[in-house]
């Protein structure tokens, strides 16, 4: 599963694990996303950034997730 | 020749997140309704900041009851009305809510004039911060009577019982 992302006006994606389960889901975008850029590595509200963003494109009828900007 | 079908299947990741969507807007439902019920003042309920918070704690399994506490103005709880949340990695894709069975868990339930409400969440050890929301303890209710319910929300995935202290 690919998941887009906005950052510092860039667009971004990340390959996500292929799992069923969204907690474990939401945890790895997350771990992802912290590793990969310094500027989310200590944002506290990154987790309900990618919960909702997932939830929004899972949920529903198009076949993409899209987490939008994350600051 | 080839079937082709007009039905479209989702994945077990889309059902899951339908289910937790579902639940998330159905638990602020039911606290609105009981809100109303108990003749206090629904525009105090903070939907977005609460909505937000449901939807991250039940995505990660975090949440493990959202609690309505009403308290007088000496902070003594006058009712609380918890909704526990139970979680399943399978199950039928259905969205319920049983508005009869809350009405039967409120029947006992009086109105409260001059008390405040808050929502309260049970969260699971190490869980996620959501903005707007803070550390905090449910007062007592030793004084008070726990009544228990059925489900009042089912989706499949994750199921919503209710208890009241009256």
């Amino acid at each position: 599963m690919v998941i887009h992302y906005m950052i510092e006006g860039n667009t971004d994606k990340i390959n996500a694990v292929d799992t069923d389960d969204l907690a474990e889901l939401c945890q790895f975008i997350e771990r992802e996303l912290r590793a990969k850029h310094s500027s989310l590595a200590n944002q506290p509200h990154l987790t309900e950034k990618v919960a909702d963003g997932l939830l929004n494109g899972l949920a529903g009828t198009e076949d993409r997730v899209d987490l939008g900007e994350l600051k | 020749m080839a079937a082709v079908s007009g039905v479209y299947v989702r994945s077990n990741v889309q059902v899951n997140a339908r289910a937790f969507v579902y639940v998330a807007n159905e638990i602020s439902r039911v606290f609105l309704e009981t809100i109303n019920r108990i003749g206090l003042d629904v525009t105090q309920y903070q939907q977005p900041v609460i909505e937000v918070g449901l939807r991250t704690w039940v995505t990660l399994h975090q949440l493990e009851a959202a609690h309505l506490e009403v308290v007088d103005s000496s902070g003594t709880v006058r009712a609380r009305f918890d909704l526990g949340i139970t979680y399943s990695s399978f199950g039928e894709e259905i969205y319920d809510t049983d508005m009869d069975e809350l009405h039967l868990n409120l029947r006992y339930a009086q109105t409260y004039p001059g008390c405040s409400y808050r929502v309260v969440v049970t969260l699971t050890e190490g869980a996620a911060k959501v903005k707007g929301w803070g550390d905090t303890t449910l007062g007592s209710v030793d004084h008070l009577k726990q009544r228990i319910g059925g489900n009042v929300i089912n989706a499949g995935r994750a199921n919503v019982s209710m208890s009241t202290w009256l």
